[in-house]
């Protein structure tokens, strides 16, 4: 037996902004992992996904949330998946889905950030080129853009409004960086 | 400068007279108010002198009250901070402004290089081309200073900027694209349809011209009603408005191009906020209502201080409260001109004389209401101005009336009107050219308008306030009609519905002295009349040869007036004289605001390595690859050369073991049914025979036959590899993988997705590899050289738990691994290999010493993979299987690609141990002189080698195999290296590989 042992970090230390009108923040612990459809196998693995999720795999553009974890649209037959609470989330996508779908574990490789407030649209102006317009980009949307050279998968979580940000965690620091920036050069004067 | 008589008027204006602003302009303290313009300022305490021109030093004023400015450009605020060639008629007065003048030595009322107008008669358009010809040796060291130092605008601080800036996006159904009275209709129609607006305005007031004009709308003043929509808009949650904000371009796909000046009217901003931020407005429709540039008239001495734009003379007199002189005569050829007549006599301004080119007109009709006040002035009818008299200040104007007599009028400042231009420079972003109204004898839009965009006021030719109002409203209703919204024409308020008339006229054709038609770059009537003489009419060389058009204005006021002069000399219409092409931005930006936040480091992302926080304690030395930042070398105290450095990293590992962060190597997971055919196809060897918990060495070529790039591909499952790709084509090569997936096979059932950033990856490399990682590794795994041998690969658990994958793969020739865990644990593994390493006294290295083993294991890495090099020339012909077919698999058979003759690539080793090599030189046989055609081939790899103890290299040259133990001279002329080397094997050290599969 290993005398030692490894403690888990946040790429960010769980880093934490907090401005008037936003407040953004690096979830930490959070199990990620990718699902793609096996070819001709799409409905096989929405069947199976109902059954063991309870709820239908969201469409493009979309996220759904079901029994501590999300999952979101990444493209065509394509979903991000992530859990605060199931950190062994590709494990379980794999048990449910497996022969329909192939399961890649992601946690550590991308860092998800929150951004919250009544700032959070106009913070993310500054980074982001979709229209998040509450009438536009709905509570429950999920796109793949780019920010700050980034590669970012961006969802809204609820109306307060509440942004889920991922982003791969190697550059994480850069997008905080920029992120925290936007979010001073919003604030209210 | 001149200055001290105050021309603010007692009362009248829209300036907050009750915030007294204080400013300086060059060194002299003056007080403004609130609201005021740094040229409104100026001219309230009485300062008409404000600029040299660009070539002749001439003494400039205040033209216009807005961004065609082309005279009175100023360098604002100081040191790093200074902007040059800002235009004091937008510059919104802030209390601490500090301006001076530019272009001029040693002071603006006494220039001594004013000097070069005594000489402009021999500095005319073509004189740089005629006479700094010969000798041409004279241009760089003598000519060009002398005319550097002589010509230009202002200096740059020659300082990093110190603003900040930013950059960002914003959608809207509908764009408008200023807020005077068209705008604000279009805005305030689109708002109550509810649509989402965006509103753009230059101005840090709405209103436009609403702001300078005495007419009503409605009930109200113009800028009453203009204050009453601004309120009506400001509490829709649905419109944005963004003062200060200028559209300066249009691109495809209606994305617009803006710059907001967040803190420039701040003496001190806020530091959180930028100084601009650079907008990409994305715009499902767009109506433009930039209103109209007014045309000066030419004339002897038309630049002198205190001639102005008679509408601009408005602006000043009605918004600033301001008189543009104590004597103010007006010269127009047009009914608009008499406005700024009615606006200065209302406001008791003396006017000593109106010159009307027209002979036929009935000045009392053209005052209107005012004409009572017709006596005060003095008409001249069917009359010119000949000259505009005086030094650095306007002493007088001669006169000729309409039977040619000549007479002095007693002036201080003229007020010009040639007419108005539509402001219509976005309507031609996208190729678009502008037609000839004869009606106002100006270019209009034409119907070849940027998607999405219609115009509407004075941008489109309709110059009532009425007109204006209706066009406002009819494009917004346009708009919303294409997007779907119901709205209705409501009632649109009162407003005067008369646009007036005027006569085309151009130029005094008898002027006195020199008649400026570009006021900016100092060209005259005769630069023109030259340019057509000379054989450079058409409007493209007319404006190359005499540079109207150019800097910082554009030719705002310059382009039309010179374009109807040389209509009139080759005799054809203005039409068919043509007009430049307009292209953004319409007016200057900071660099800096397209950089936005992408400055310093901050330029483009960084991505850091698990390590790095391990690394930087450890005082290592950074570098680059690509985005990352990798450990180059750790230095211990004492260590004083990075030779030290690496030296001691590379012999600690080859003695017992080291550790190297190669997280930044690409990971890509292939998974399903089809994965190993898919690799079949991309690599040139077989990885569907390779088993389960194998690793194999993977080559890939380009389509053409090149090689692409190479790394290990390992399977974890029948249907689950993970391929590595050298660190800088990580992105490239997976970007190839999607295009064969999704293009060239498209029916494999298999899936790719990187996981780079996932695994944390460290190579443990020397012959204590093994015993360090069996403190890691969890029981009951064994790794073993029987249980785990060379290129073997498992998933486990370390340190009590944690999910793993181990590699027995080496890239140092050692007995080595790679270990990879799940990032978040990264940093904590790197500390923990280096506390089970310390009996073995572990260091840490970094890519240095990872260059130098693999050069002494003779590893073609990115210096040999770079573009030019087949499987044949690396050595790796072999690896190209015959059983099948691969991508560049037929290319690569090329007679070019297949020459016995090419180059290969070899080891080399200087004759004197002693000498050092340099990567790049060229082999030449020992003997031969030095020029290409006896090149033999090149040097790409270099390190000085602690094991062998003398610089080796890596390289190419023609039939190297064959050649080992042959001498050439690998020579570095660049470097001035010229050292005699001999051919060898590129496996320096130990070349059977015995350490490895230890």
């Amino acid at each position: 037996m290993a005398e030692f042992t490894l403690t888990p970090a946040a790429t960010l230390g769980g880093a934490e902004q907090v401005e008037e009108h936003c407040r953004a923040w690096e979830v930490n612990p959070v199990a990620i992992a990718s699902m793609a459809a096996r070819r001709g196998a799409i409905s096989a693995l929405r069947e199976s996904f109902s059954a063991a999720f309870g709820g239908a795999l969201p469409d493009i553009g979309l996220r759904q949330e079901y029994s501590g974890m999300a999952i979101a649209s990444a493209g065509y037959e394509q979903w991000f998946a992530t859990s605060e609470s199931e950190l062994t989330l590709a494990e379980n996508l794999r048990d449910a889905c497996s022969g329909n779908a192939v399961i890649t574990d992601q946690s550590g490789g991308w860092s998800e950030i929150r951004l919250q407030g009544e700032g959070a649209r106009e913070t993310l102006a500054r980074l982001c080129p979709i229209d998040l317009h509450p009438e536009v980009f709905i509570v429950g949307s999920a796109q793949r853009t780019v920010m700050e050279h980034l590669g970012v998968q961006l969802a809204l979580v609820d109306d307060r409004p509440t942004f889920s940000l991922l982003t791969p965690s190697s550059s994480a620091p850069s997008f905080w960086t920029a992120l925290t920036h936007a979010m001073a050069s919003t604030r209210p004067a | 400068m001149s200055g001290g008589t105050s021309y603010r008027l007692r009362t009248g204006g829209l300036v907050g007279r009750d915030e007294s602003l204080k400013f300086q302009f060059d060194g002299t303290a003056f007080e403004g108010y609130a609201g005021d313009t740094l040229a409104s300022a100026l001219l309230g305490n009485g300062v008409q002198l404000v600029g040299r021109s660009f070539k002749y030093h001439r003494p400039r004023g205040v033209l216009s009250a807005g961004p065609e400015e082309p005279n009175a450009l100023v360098e604002l605020r100081s040191g790093a901070h200074r902007e040059p060639n800002t235009r004091a008629t937008t510059i919104e007065l802030f209390d601490g402004l500090e301006a001076e003048s530019q272009n001029r030595f040693p002071s603006l009322s006494f220039d001594l290089m004013a000097v070069n107008n005594l000489l402009s008669p021999f500095l005319g358009a073509g004189f740089y081309y005629k006479t700094f010809m010969w000798p041409a040796a004279f241009w760089e060291k003598l000519y060009e200073p002398i005319i550097r130092r002589a010509a230009g605008l202002g200096r740059l601080s020659g300082e990093t900027d110190p603003d900040t800036y930013d950059k960002g996006f914003l959608h809207c159904d509908l764009l408008v694209i200023g807020a005077g009275p068209a705008g604000l209709m279009a805005a305030l129609t689109a708002a109550r349809a509810g649509a989402r607006v965006i509103l753009a305005d230059e101005d840090f007031t709405a209103g436009g011209r609403l702001l300078s004009e005495n007419g009503a709308v409605g009930d109200n003043a113009g800028s009453a009603w203009a204050a009453e929509v601004m309120a009506e808009l400001a509490a829709a949650p649905n419109v944005r408005y963004m003062p200060r904000t200028t559209v300066f371009g249009v691109y495809d796909h209606g994305i617009y191009g803006a710059v907001e000046r967040i803190t420039d009217h701040l003496h001190e901003a806020p530091e959180h906020l930028p100084r601009q931020c650079l907008w990409k407005l994305i715009a499902k429709r767009s109506i433009l209502a930039a209103g109209a540039i007014e045309r000066p008239l030419v004339f002897g001495g038309n630049d002198r201080p205190g001639t102005m734009l008679a509408g601009a003379v408005r602006t000043y007199v009605n918004r600033f409260g301001v008189a543009p002189g104590r004597h103010v005569a007006v010269f127009t050829n047009n009914d608009d001109g008499w406005r700024s007549v009615a606006a200065m006599l209302r406001a008791d301004i003396d006017v000593s004389a109106v010159i009307d080119v027209r002979a036929e007109i009935k000045p009392a009709d053209l005052l209107g209401a005012d004409a009572a006040l017709l006596d005060r002035t003095e008409v001249v009818a069917g009359g010119r101005v000949t000259a505009a008299l005086g030094g650095t200040d306007m002493h007088g104007l001669e006169v000729r009336d309409a039977n040619n007599r000549v007479r002095r009028v007693r002036a201080n400042a003229l007020a010009i009107s040639g007419g108005w231009n539509p402001t219509m420079h976005l309507t031609c972003h996208q190729n678009g050219r502008p037609t000839w109204n004869d009606n106002i004898a100006a270019f209009v839009p034409s119907d070849n308008l940027p998607a999405g965009m219609t115009v509407a006021g004075a941008a489109n030719g309709e110059f009532s306030t009425a007109a204006a109002l209706r066009s406002g409203q009819q494009g917004a209703l346009d708009a919303l009609a294409d997007l779907g919204f119901s709205a209705s024409a409501e009632a649109i308020p009162t407003a005067e519905d008369d646009a007036g008339s005027g006569q085309p006229y151009w130029y005094v054709p008898d002027s006195k002295g020199p008649a400026f038609v570009d006021f900016q770059n100092d060209v005259t009537v005769k630069d023109i009349q030259l340019s057509h003489q000379e054989g450079f009419r058409a409007v493209e060389h007319l404006k190359r040869y005499t540079t109207l058009g150019m800097a910082t204005d554009q030719g705002k006021t310059a382009n039309v007036p010179a374009l109807a002069i040389m209509a009139e000399l080759t005799g054809r219409s203005i039409p068919e004289t043509g007009t430049t092409t307009y292209r953004p931005p319409y007016t200057p930006i900071a660099i800096g605001a397209f950089a936005g936040r992408s400055h310093g480091k901050d330029f483009r992302p960084t991505r850091y390595t698990p390590s790095h926080e391990f690394a930087a304690r450890r005082n290592a030395v950074f570098v680059e690859t690509g985005n990352w930042l990798r450990a180059q070398w750790f230095p211990l105290p004492g260590e004083t050369h990075w030779r030290e450095s690496v030296d001691r990293e590379v012999l600690a590992t080859r003695a017992s073991v080291g550790v190297c962060d190669v997280t930044t190597l690409g990971k890509i997971d292939i998974q399903g049914p089809d994965a190993a055919e898919f690799l079949d196809r991309v690599y040139t060897n077989m990885f569907s025979t390779l088993k389960v918990g194998r690793a194999r060495y993977g080559l890939m070529l380009r389509e053409d036959g090149l090689v692409m790039d190479d790394g290990t591909t390992t399977r974890f499952g029948e249907h689950e590899y993970l391929m590595t790709t050298t660190t800088a084509n990580a992105v490239g090569v997976f970007r190839h993988l999607e295009y064969c997936r999704q293009v060239l096979w498209p029916t494999l059932d298999v899936h790719l997705i990187s996981t780079t950033d996932h695994w944390a990856q460290f190579a443990v490399a020397g012959p204590n590899s093994r015993r360090l990682l069996e403190q890691v590794v969890d029981a009951p795994f064994d790794i073993s050289n029987d249980a785990f041998p060379y290129m073997a690969a498992a998933e486990l658990t370390v340190c009590n738990g944690v999910r793993a994958r181990l590699y027995r793969l080496s890239f140092s020739g050692e007995l080595a691994y790679e270990i990879a865990v799940p990032s978040q644990y990264g940093g904590a593994l790197i500390d923990v290999l280096m506390e089970a390493g310390k009996p073995f006294d572990v260091v840490p290295y970094g890519t240095e010493a990872l260059g130098v083993m693999r050069v002494e294991k003779g590893h073609a890495a990115g210096n040999e993979l770079n573009g030019t090099t087949t499987a044949a020339d690396l050595g790796l012909g072999r690896m190209v299987s015959q059983k099948k077919d691969c991508i560049g698999k037929v290319m690569a058979n090329r007679p070019g690609l297949t020459d016995p003759d090419r180059p290969v690539m070899v080891g080399f080793k200087p004759v004197n141990p002693k000498r050092q090599l340099s990567a790049g030189a060229h082999f030449i046989g020992v003997g031969q002189s030095f020029d290409a055609s006896n090149d033999q081939g090149y040097l790409t790899s270099v390190a000085y080698s602690p094991m062998l103890e003398t610089s080796i290299g890596l390289g190419f040259i023609r039939n190297g195999v064959d050649r080992y133990g042959e001498r050439v001279v690998a020579a570095d002329l660049v470097r001035d290296n010229v050292v005699e080397v001999e051919i060898v094997s590129p496996h320096f050290f130990d070349p059977k590989g015995g350490r490895l599969r230890g």
